[in-house]
């Protein structure tokens, strides 16, 4: 099989180095040859940008590329870097819609393109390979799944919730509900029916065979019931308040880090703008110089 | 999420070079006034210890976030980190001696150079 790769032309043999092509025969690869292009990129490049049109899925074959989206903060997100062997754009290829992300070269780098219509094809006779295909996809759906519970700005909300007990969780229901207008609606009803039951009703009806009433004024169960229902809510509330006390010390941290990196970000972009001005300021006063030595005419 | 033994590993070797890279002055730490946050800018990288209350509270975990400066990828491994934390508290250990004296980054101080550059403008 060596042999009869070393007597394939310069392409082929470069295709039959990537994995995605490696089940093909020479004369397929020879054949596959004839319809990939040869496309060279500088260090920083954009192949393509997200929402071009798909023509054609890239195969790295040497240099490195980096996929990424802008997300909602218009920021760019990294969804993988790629090096020599892995293939990218096939999506925008298989539905021929627009591109779903971008891609820029890292370094210098050299590709293979395959049209959209020869990878179709390429795909419809080789199945073996469309299943490779099929994984790939499959496993930078899984990449980009991680990277999202990976952002630098979580939601310290969700965060916060996955860490609760069910005891906390209880002691966030019954603070929230004990410092509602609802709880004092309900626990000054309570209040004014059991004073006027055992005021009015208990008063002449209550009396046991002993004449002793229910709970007379100045009723003293009523007074052991309030007593004990802030005991008990008393230290629920302290619970829900080291809660609230915890997520706010998450919240200023996640914060610090969030902020702290811009700040650094800008600074460093400042200090490459400033360094940009400088070598365009040196460039103009050359360009001055140069016209001044060769006036135009 | 879970993490594979190699991973851990990477992450053991990571923490140990930035720990010699601390110890022999070439990874250079900032104090954050007011708060025990360090950090430092490592090859595109930014590195922050933390959280902000001082070491003297042992019962707060300490971190180590790292994310580069052009991506919103992070690590970030706790000191109660069954398997990397005692490696964290090695470098927060290590960090807190080597920045001991280095004067605190207060963004609010009034410096020499930025009443210089109000006047000029002024």
């Amino acid at each position: 099989m060596s042999a009869e790769l070393n007597e394939l032309s310069e392409e082929a043999q470069s295709l039959a180095r990537v994995p995605l092509f490696k089940r093909l025969e020479p004369h397929e690869l020879e054949h596959l040859a004839e319809d990939v292009d040869q496309v060279d990129f500088k260090a920083g490049d954009t192949i393509f940008n997200e929402h071009d049109l798909g023509d054609g899925l890239y195969v790295v074959e040497t240099g490195s590329v980096r996929i990424w989206v802008m997300d909602e903060d218009v920021s760019a997100v990294t969804l993988a870097e790629l090096k020599p062997g892995d293939f990218f754009g096939e999506l925008a290829v298989l539905d021929r819609g627009e591109r779903s992300s971008s891609a820029t070269a890292i370094t210098d780098t050299h590709l293979h393109k395959l049209s959209s219509d020869a990878f179709q094809e390429f795909l419809i006779a080789h199945p073996d390979a469309s299943v490779d295909v099929i994984c790939e996809i499959a496993a930078r759906m899984r990449q980009t799944n991680q990277l999202v519970s990976k952002r630098a700005s979580r939601n310290v909300n969700v965060e916060m919730e996955r860490q609760y007990t069910f005891g906390e969780r209880i002691a966030d229901k019954v603070a929230s509900f004990g410092g509602s207008w609802t709880f004092i609606f309900i626990y000054g009803g309570a209040l004014l029916i059991w004073i006027a039951a055992n005021t009015f009703v208990l008063a002449y009806y209550g009396h046991g065979e002993s004449g002793a009433q229910f709970d007379p004024y100045p009723y003293i169960l009523l007074n052991l019931m309030l007593s004990m229902t802030a005991a008990m809510q008393a230290p629920i509330i302290m619970m829900s308040q080291n809660r609230a006390a915890e997520k706010d010390r998450l919240a200023a941290e996640q914060d610090f880090k969030v902020n702290l990196k811009s700040e650094l970000m800008l600074e460093e972009l400042i200090r490459k703008q400033r360094m940009r001005d400088a070598q365009m300021e040196e460039l103009n006063r050359t360009l001055a110089e140069l016209k001044r030595g060769n006036p135009t005419p | 999420m879970d993490r594979d033994s190699a991973t851990t590993d990477r992450l053991r070797n990571l923490i140990a070079k930035l720990q010699s890279l601390t110890a022999s002055g070439e990874l250079h730490w900032e104090r954050q006034a007011g708060s025990a946050h360090r950090y430092a800018r490592w090859n595109n990288n930014l590195v922050i210890l933390g959280p902000a209350t001082p070491l003297s509270e042992k019962n707060i975990p300490r971190y180590l976030f790292i994310t580069p400066f052009d991506s919103p990828d992070c690590i970030e491994i706790n000191s109660d980190d069954a398997e990397l934390g005692s490696a964290v508290i090695g470098l927060v250990r290590e960090v807190e001696t080597v920045s001991r004296d280095e004067s605190p980054t207060d963004p609010f101080a009034v410096t020499e150079q930025l009443l210089e550059r109000l006047e000029s403008t002024a």
